[in-house]
């Protein structure tokens, strides 16, 4: 089998895992605080390997389908808006490996689940501090973070303290820093860059997931939904958003996969695509699911229905990193960067 | 026709060597200059480099090379075909919108419809070029094609034909139309079509050009008046030109799309990398330098859409049907918004009057006020959305 063809049947089979464990019971109990479904996938994830599949096979135990097998995973977990710390610690796990630091045996430990990772929920590169809100599981055994003079670490979370977020799908915290001593050290350049690269492709991918299900959903709701003796399906004036909706999806997925594609070549303006999917991707997922709710009429506004969900999880998204507005012009500072080095960053990857 | 240089088409065999050929030849047959030229050039001028261009073309065995050899053609797989329109794109070579009938609907429909006879008679003359038009839609039948009401009678072994045709390119060039018209206007509208090849010098003919938003005019009016078309030129079955036309419009497959959204790369990058040089102003306006980007992420997207449609042959499969559909109401809303921002990026100094050829080359006015035709003919942004929305999505008719 191909690389392709062990991609895909690992895509439907996490999907189909996903279907059964992250169905719209789970997630409603989630949410109303009767069980741990983070916990819960977080523990199923590591059961099936899923944690390892981006981390390379020699350095740390993992599957080695890099940033295409991590694109899978997402996209699965984005349909499903699962909880779980997957976007954080994946994507730090994933720079430290790309980075290509000396992490002691923590990639080891995250390719099987045993630790996991928070990193900071804005990539400013303030060093790490009291009030540096967190992002990733509340019982994180580190977080990756500036530590100040170009460098990075691995540093224990102590007392952390979740903030409650209208997300309740994903988890910020604070901790406290007192006599805290890093348990690794990094340069940091590679680090900073590497670890922005994969949160922009995790959150794109978990958005574009999210945006085709949450439509999904909705187009299902407005066949089987009647007013004045007719499904709203068969209204023109819905049914053409739909449409522009779908179209920004099918567009959106493929713009992400360029972005993809440019990070698994090892592309030197992969972090131009990177930042631009993260953009993308979460500003149609916020739309999208802004007009699911519109869509869905008054239901669409309740808590029993699963618009909120999505909804709430697109804004965060869209503010996670950095501002869109920033990539964006990261973006364009890189691309003009390119052009001067006489490269041509507009070829396909 | 002449023996073509092989200097390319022996190199099939090996892709990067393939290409390199393409490379070498175009480097010594495409001035510098050359989309300047089309740009200069006026209607008449620019179908006259169209016709220089196919000409240079068939000197290396490229006039159709997407055909099958028995017809001319050079068989060349659709890897073949993304390396000639990446190449042509690079270079600037002359797009032949002239000849997008005649290389495209016409032998797309002939060779699953056509006659061993009416294929041998009309097949060959496109390679000499021979410039067809298409006589589809009506001033009453736009994106209802099937409403159409121009008559067909058959009297003895001939058609007579009236009525009136819209949109029609390069009609004021075409030797010959392949026309829809009506035989049976009892049946039901879809049943009583068919389909014709109409010799444009018949009598009765008249073709009047539509002056566009431009100010040009590249379509045309023709006005049918007791046009006798013999019975030989009828394609497929009486009353079964519905089906035929179905062939005639699915036979572009994407390729000509490819080319045309790879010259929007080079234009878009072009006009970029020269901002870049002039440190222009609207760089660092934020806003401006932000819709800029955002447009940059839906031409690559649209790029790799028609690159992924084209390699994987997703036409042909299930759940790949829907995605010319896709690619082409996308492409519509990036040209139409991209080339809006193009005019608010030059200010008023892109306002001068100033024509342009076809909407891949600048100016921008030009450009915007042509990316129309991409929003509307083909199928508007409503019939695709339409098209999406029911056929893609299962939703309902209303």
């Amino acid at each position: 089998m191909s690389d392709e063809d062990d991609l895909l049947a690992m895509s439907e089979s996490i999907g189909k895992v996903l279907a059964g464990s992250a169905d719209r019971e789970h997630l409603h109990a989630h949410l109303d605080g009767k069980i741990s479904l983070d916990a819960e996938l977080w523990a199923q994830a590591a059961e099936l390997g899923w944690l390892a599949i981006g981390l390379p096979e020699e350095a740390a135990g993992g599957l080695g389908f890099g940033a295409r097998g991590l694109d899978v995973l997402h996209r699965r977990l984005g349909t499903r808006v699962a909880p779980g710390p997957f976007a954080a610690s994946l994507s730090a796990a994933q720079a430290l490996a790309d980075a290509g630091v000396d992490a002691g045996n923590w990639l080891d430990r995250l390719a099987a689940g045993e630790a996991k990772l928070a990193v900071p929920a804005l990539m400013t590169g303030a060093p790490l501090a009291e009030a540096t809100w967190l992002f990733g599981d509340v019982d994180s055994d580190a977080a990756l973070a500036p530590l100040g003079s170009g460098e990075w670490g691995l540093v224990p979370l102590e007392d952390a303290s979740a903030i409650a977020l209208w997300d309740r799908t994903r988890c910020l915290f604070t901790a406290n820093l007192d006599g805290s001593v890093p348990l690794a050290t990094f340069d940091g350049a590679g680090i900073a860059e590497a670890l922005t690269r994969q949160l922009c492709l995790a959150l794109a991918a978990d958005s574009i997931g999210g945006a085709r299900a949450i439509l999904e959903i909705t187009i299902d709701y407005m066949k089987e939904r009647e007013q004045f003796g007719k499904p709203i399906a068969s209204f023109q004036a819905l049914k053409h958003r739909v449409a522009d909706h779908m179209t920004e999806i099918v567009s959106g997925e493929e713009f992400l996969s360029l972005a993809v594609a440019s990070e698994a070549s090892g592309d030197p303006d992969a972090g131009i695509w990177a930042r631009l999917a993260k953009a993308r991707c979460t500003e149609s997922y916020l739309r999208i699911a802004q007009d699911c709710l519109q869509l869905h009429g008054g239901v669409g506004f309740t808590w029993e229905f699963d618009v909120h969900m999505y909804l709430n999880r697109a804004r965060l998204s869209e503010l996670l990193v950095a501002a869109n507005t920033q990539l964006k012009d990261e973006a364009a500072a890189g691309l003009a960067e390119s052009f001067r080095a006489g490269r041509e960053p507009l070829e396909l990857a | 026709m002449m023996a073509a240089d092989m200097r390319i088409l022996s190199k099939r065999d090996d892709i990067g060597a393939f290409r390199r050929a393409v490379q070498d030849w175009l480097a010594e047959v495409v001035p510098p200059d050359a989309i300047q030229q089309m740009i200069d050039a006026d209607e008449g001028e620019g179908v006259e480099i169209q016709k220089a261009w196919m000409a240079e073309r068939n000197k290396v065995g490229l006039g159709t090379p997407h055909w099958p050899r028995e017809y001319g053609g050079a068989d060349l797989s659709m890897e073949h075909q993304i390396v000639l329109a990446e190449e042509f794109a690079r270079t600037g070579a002359p797009v032949v919108p002239a000849f997008m009938i005649s290389h495209n609907h016409l032998p797309g429909t002939l060779l699953s419809w056509g006659t061993d006879e009416q294929k041998a008679r009309h097949l060959p003359g496109i390679p000499a070029g021979d410039i067809w038009c298409q006589g589809f839609s009506e001033p009453g039948a736009g994106s209802d094609l099937a409403s159409l009401r121009t008559r067909a009678e058959k009297n003895g072994d001939k058609y007579i034909i009236n009525g009136q045709k819209i949109w029609s390119s390069m009609a004021m060039y075409a030797k010959y139309c392949i026309l829809l018209a009506r035989t049976d206007p009892d049946a039901p509208k879809h049943a009583g079509i068919s389909f014709f090849l109409m010799d444009m010098s018949t009598p009765g003919v008249e073709v009047r050009p539509i002056r566009q938003i431009s100010g040009r005019s590249e379509f045309a009016e023709l006005f049918l008046t007791d046009v006798e078309i013999p019975a030989e030129n009828l394609v497929g079955p009486e009353n079964g030109g519905w089906k035929v036309a179905q062939s005639t419009l699915a036979s572009e497959r994407g390729v000509i799309s490819f080319e045309y959204i790879e010259r929007a790369r080079y234009a878009v990058e072009g006009f970029f990398k020269q901002a870049i040089e002039n440190d222009a102003a609207w760089l660092k306006d934020d806003q401006l330098r932000r819709e800029f980007i955002d447009q940059l992420v839906e031409l690559q997207a649209n790029r790799r859409l028609l690159r992924q449609l084209l390699l994987t042959d997703a036409y042909e499969s299930a759940a790949g049907t829907m995605l010319p559909s896709y690619i082409k109401l996308h492409g519509a809303i990036f040209r139409q918004q991209y080339s809006s921002l193009l005019t608010r990026l030059e200010g008023l100094e892109g306002q001068r009057l100033a024509m342009g050829f076809e909407e891949v080359y600048f100016p921008a006015m030009f450009t915007y006020v042509s990316s129309f035709s991409w929003t509307i003919a083909g199928g508007s942004n409503e019939i695709m959305r339409n098209i999406i929305s029911e056929r893609g999505l299962g939703m309902p008719r209303g």
